[in-house]
């Protein structure tokens, strides 16, 4: 394992450090800036991967700070437990931060944690029972892991700095781990299209909250390391000074990268002292610092060095010639489906599995959306929802998979109520839904866009992520079964590490027929797949419907292209202005004059 | 007991009003460049100085020592447009709000290193003798700074809706594609939008600059204190926007009265996150059937 070793290595260098670099003042300034790798790390989590923009976070840094050095003076309790300690504190302070700001979204929210970091910083300035205020806590004692009289023949600098080289890296290692499993890809769902994520089952609050958590703990960690090697904390440590710091950092190291915050940490912790204009000018030099690296290293040092390596990579490939594509060989998408084991829907099938709608109506202020509206969908039928634009169709799709409320009525599903759960719980009934306009993970690769929608059915619990366990494997292994037949169905494989935002419009609207697949849900609402489609991806897109029904499923499609509804439903059922005004098989459908009349404007007759 | 309440409520409308003009400079510049701009609490700080300065170097009076702070921050403001915000037009909100959090950092360092972070007291005309209204007493500077206070939010009022350059300002916050096809230079009134904020924040600055000193540090809260005021206001209303400058005023005053003047900032945060969990847009809303 050539990666592997190449990390030890890189570690091991680090850690040796102490051995180049004599000056006290160096080494002071490298250990701080592995202390900051920490909090960076933790606001990666938050900013970088789960894509919150909480502006407030670095302060969690000082909090942990004020609880571990509390911990070790005020409760005796020693300092490698106290450290721990005040960053479970540290932990259980950002939730409860978080929780009210994450009714919040974009900007608001961000302004949302500052307003509570504020609060934080007021309460130890003002606090001085507890945190004595501005004077701050003297006399924290430094953290030793050794028995009393040992040294190791090094100072306790060098011990110290030993000791961070390797819980840093045993906290990317972890880190990594994490990032891999369903638990990071919910996260980048997140931050890549919420909607969409929470349609294939992720609970976004669930998961940002474990971001602004876990991301408090490890800048609780740094926290903690740092008042115990400095010796003191004051209200300082809660500043604003430290919130540009950890930014530049992750933004300079690459947001949302494993090493970047690392990275950042090392040089950008480091270069502002280096400069040794630190005393003075030091806010100057970092925001100076934070706006360069800003306007010209938008994807941080991670992304220069990626860029390098694939100009490099493609100067050396350029004389072999122009890469064949691959291509899977086209057999019709209709011959999967008896084989295809992976995607079949994750609940057994219950004679009473009918999609009930029952006198659904939506008023948006004055102006009535959906006027009781009622119909089933029985199990494995297909049924199509027509009715000219505005009629509401898409307005009831958003009702039955949770994004609205219904004014009145309610919707049900076998015996389970629909109505009132949030989208990633109706995800997890077994109900999924694509949208109008085209709705993926842009920046993830084909497959990844696919292999986060396995997340209703596959998610193991943290300590099989971190310990990676055989039921973990085994349960990546059946998602990567799973995310082969969803390429194959829907004729992706060749494009399967491709950008989805790099797809065209029809490999687009196939991708996110994959990623609705791969949640392996009973019941499919689809709005408007053939939309923009050729016709020959249309037919495609009918034979795979038709397919899929085979397997299992149960598909509720709103569509304009009255060919393919014609030709694909068993019944359908017609909106106009809100209203139910027909329903049964399409041959019926098209001769009914009210319908005709909705569509043209004008009666039968009359035309 | 009363009459320490009824002083309180009105010594904070008074000052209440000058945290709304903080608050419209945000708020402007929000609406049309849709950017937070976070060095606003550094313009503020250096409308104060720029009116120490004048009054200092120039010898003139405090009254048109306020006039040039404005129009010198005006054009610093410009300055912070064109280094920090119009270079990244196109890229993420986020990112844009870091890049003058970086301008804010840097102002005020450059503050500590220039002027050194003693606080300076601007001298002002006004007799220590206060007004006698009944009951509660109003300092002549307090009622100064409100009646500027409210000019400044008429004559902005004013500006947007009767001068060209105001209604192109509306054109863009409305719908920024119209506007631009109807020949609107949007470079320009982003300009112009920058000069017209900073100049708004240098106001607040010199007016409360010359009631508590004048030092670098002295715009984190006011910014702060605007975004609340933002965001209570209900984002775009200058109306709602006064409204809260006056209650988040009374609120710090009764605190500061009541319980201590120690928890007083504590107040105007506490306000804006039960504001941001309660009622999310904004208080001028209020009273309108919910979607």
């Amino acid at each position: 394992m050539p990666r592997r070793a190449a990390w030890l290595v890189a570690g091991a260098l680090v850690a040796a450090l102490p051995t180049v670099i004599v000056s006290p003042y160096a080494r002071h300034v490298v250990i701080t800036a592995l202390i900051f790798a920490f909090v960076a790390l933790g606001l990666n989590m938050i900013f970088g991967y789960a894509g919150q923009h909480a502006f407030g976070h670095p302060v969690f840094f000082g909090v942990g700070a004020y609880g571990s050095a509390l911990l070790a003076l005020e409760a005796g309790w020693p300092v490698a437990l106290a450290i721990a300690g005040g960053a479970v504190l540290t932990a259980l302070v950002a939730a409860a931060v978080g929780y009210p700001c994450f009714r919040l979204r974009g900007i608001y929210f961000g302004v949302a944690t500052f307003a509570f970091a504020r609060v934080i910083y007021l309460v130890a300035q003002n606090w001085v029972g507890l945190t004595r205020g501005p004077m701050g806590i003297p006399a924290v004692p430094p953290l030793e892991v050794l028995p009393a009289g040992w040294t190791g023949g090094v100072t306790l600098e060098t011990r110290l700095h030993v000791i961070l080289v390797v819980l840093l890296g045993a906290t990317l290692f972890l880190l990594s781990r994490v990032i891999a499993s369903p638990i990071g890809r919910a996260w980048i769902a997140i931050r890549e299209n919420e909607s969409l994520a929470a349609s294939v089952g992720i609970r976004p609050l669930r998961y940002k909250m474990a971001a602004f958590a876990g991301g408090g703990l490890l800048a609780g960690i740094g926290g903690g390391l740092y008042a115990h090697y400095i010796g003191f904390v004051s209200p300082t440590e809660l500043g604003f000074h430290y919130i540009g710091v950890v930014f530049i950092m992750i933004i300079g190291g690459g947001t949302g990268t494993l090493v970047g915050p690392v990275l950042g940490a090392l040089v950008f912790g480091v270069l502002p002292e280096v400069l040794r204009m630190a005393e003075s000018a030091r806010n100057t030099l970092l925001g100076g610092i934070l706006l360069l690296s800003i306007a010209f290293l938008p994807e941080g040092l991670v992304g220069v060095w990626a860029r390098a390596r694939r100009l490099i990579d493609t100067r050396r490939r350029a004389p072999a010639g122009a890469r064949p594509e691959v291509r899977e060989p086209s057999a019709s998408a209709v011959a999967v489906p008896p084989a295809a084991r992976g995607l079949t829907p994750r609940h057994p099938a219950a004679a009473d599995d009918r999609l009930e709608v029952r006198a659904v109506t939506k008023r948006f202020g004055g102006l009535t959306v959906l006027n009781d509206v009622t119909f089933a969908v029985r199990e494995r039928e297909i049924v199509g929802l027509i009715g000219p634009n505005g009629a509401g169709k898409t307005t009831l799709f958003n009702i039955i998979t949770g994004f609205l409320p219904p004014t009145a009525g309610e919707v049900a599903y076998g015996r389970q109520r629909v109505s009132g759960r949030p989208p990633a719980a109706v995800a997890a009934l077994g109900i999924t839904r694509t949208f109008q306009i085209t709705s993926l993970f842009p920046e993830l690769s084909v497959e990844d866009n696919i292999r986060t929608a396995a997340h209703t059915w596959a998610r193991p619990n943290l300590a099989d992520v971190l310990s990676r366990s055989r039921r973990y494997r085994a349960t990546e292994r059946a998602i990567d079964d799973a995310v082969e037949e969803a390429l194959a169905l829907t004729r992706l494989t060749a494009e399967r590490g491709a950008p989805a935002r790099a797809l065209s419009y029809g490999g687009q609207r196939g991708l996110e027929m994959a990623v609705a697949l791969a949640t392996r849900s009973r019941l499919l609402l689809l709005d408007e797949p053939a939309a923009g489609l050729n016709a020959e991806e249309t037919e495609r897109l009918r034979e795979l419907i038709v397919a899929l029904r085979a397997t299992g499923l149960t598909v509720l499609v709103i569509e304009h292209d009255m060919r393919l509804v014609m030709g694909l439903c068993d019944r359908v059922v017609v909106l106009n202005h809100g209203e139910k005004i027909a329903e049964g098989p399409p041959r019926e459908i098209v001769a009914n004059p009210q319908v005709v009349e909705a569509y043209l404007g004008t009666t039968a007759d009359h035309a | 007991m009363i009459e320490l309440a009824l002083q309180q409520v009105v010594n904070g409308l008074l000052v209440g009003a000058i945290y709304a003009v903080m608050a419209l400079g945000l708020m402007v510049i929000l609406g049309i460049l849709g950017v937070i701009n976070m060095a606003q609490g550094e313009l503020y700080m250096l409308g104060g100085y720029f009116s120490y300065f004048a009054i200092a170097l120039l010898g003139v009076d405090y009254f048109t020592s306020i006039a040039i702070a404005m129009l010198l921050t005006a054009a610093c403001g410009v300055v912070v447009e064109r280094l920090a915000v119009r270079p990244l037009r196109g890229r993420p909100f986020f990112t844009v709000f870091l890049s003058t959090f970086a301008a804010s950092m840097m102002l005020q360092d450059l503050a500590q290193i220039f002027w050194t972070p003693d606080p300076r007291e601007i001298p002002t005309p006004f007799a220590p003798v206060p007004i006698v209204l009944g009951p509660v007493f109003v300092t002549r500077q307090r009622l100064f700074l409100f009646l500027v206070a409210l000019v400044m939010v008429v004559a902005f009022t004013a500006f947007l809706r009767w001068t060209r350059a105001g209604m192109a300002i509306r054109a863009l916050a409305r719908d920024r594609d119209a506007a631009l096809l109807m020949g609107i230079n949007a470079e320009r009134m982003h300009m112009l939008t920058f000069a017209l904020g900073s100049a708004l924040a240098a106001a607040a600055g010199a007016l409360l600059g010359a009631m508590f000193n004048v030092y670098p540090t002295m715009g984190e809260l006011p910014l702060l204190k605007g975004f609340a005021l933002v965001i209570m206001g209900g984002m775009g209303s200058v109306g709602g926007v006064f409204l809260s400058g006056l209650i988040l005023g009374v609120a710090e005053g009764l605190t500061a009265g009541f319980l201590s003047t120690r928890w007083v900032d504590v107040v105007a945060f506490g306000t804006l996150i039960v504001v941001l969990l309660i009622r999310p847009e904004g208080l001028s809303g209020w009273g309108r059937p919910r979607a």
